[in-house]
């Protein structure tokens, strides 16, 4: 076989073996930060239902259609 | 806000038309063949003019039959992903123009990028192009009119 395929071909399976193990790598990264952040929620502390929403100071229709949930009993 | 309707789209022809353009790309790489580039940049671009995968008759014609695929019909815009494969056929486009004018390393980085992406699309469910098209739609810059389905996440393959 030409050496020029060869080392083509070697370079390809780096390059395809790299961004496997970069993806890999990626994920068990997010893995490890959710872990992280998951004991630091309020609801985890006092054991007690809590509602978690989001939202931003402008955010108006984030507000309307949460706010039926803040005056459920 | 707008009502968006929703079409059929077969995300096993999106899928099979990556793995090809997966496996052509590498393919020219290691044969050191840029007009296969060039080929899989017009297949591409041709797919957008048509509306439908470029590697859509590869679909059709041997992964079906063949039972190598089955239809995956998820309720999706097909919008975002006429964007994204618009934006990997310019890519490989511009890749085949470096080969043109000698510089190959830089057409060789811009085929790893659509590879990388493609692979991205694939096997991560993530598509790339989709976020950017959403993305700009969120800047309301015109023509990006979809929003993504609800309840998925801008980019990501839809649930069910």
């Amino acid at each position: 076989m030409n050496i020029d395929i060869l080392t083509r071909l070697y370079l390809a399976l780096g390059i395809v073996a790299g961004g496997i193990l970069l993806y890999f790598l990626m994920n068990k990264f997010l893995l490890i930060r959710t872990r992280s952040v998951k004991g630091t929620l309020p609801i985890s502390v006092s054991g007690k239902v809590a509602v978690l929403y989001f939202t931003t100071p402008n955010c108006a229709p984030c507000k309307t259609i949460q706010r039926p949930l803040h005056y459920a009993r | 806000m707008a009502i968006q309707v929703l079409k059929r789209v077969d995300h096993a022809a999106i899928k099979v038309n990556q793995l090809t353009i997966i496996f052509l790309c590498i393919l020219a790489f290691v044969f050191n063949m840029p007009w296969v580039v060039a080929l899989v940049a017009l297949v591409m671009l041709v797919g957008v003019l048509r509306k439908a995968p470029g590697f859509d008759f590869v679909y059709r014609y041997a992964a079906l039959p063949l039972g190598l695929a089955k239809p995956d019909i998820l309720s999706d815009h097909p919008e975002p992903h006429r964007f994204a494969q618009l934006l990997g056929g310019l890519v490989l486009t511009a890749g085949s123009i470096s080969f043109l004018i000698g510089t190959a390393a830089a057409g060789w980085a811009m085929v790893w990028l659509v590879i990388a992406l493609a692979a991205l699309n694939a096997f991560g469910g993530f598509c790339v192009g989709c976020a950017l098209y959403y993305w700009f739609g969120r800047l309301s810059i015109p023509g990006f009119t979809r929003q993504p389905p609800a309840g998925s996440i801008p980019g990501m393959r839809p649930e069910g």
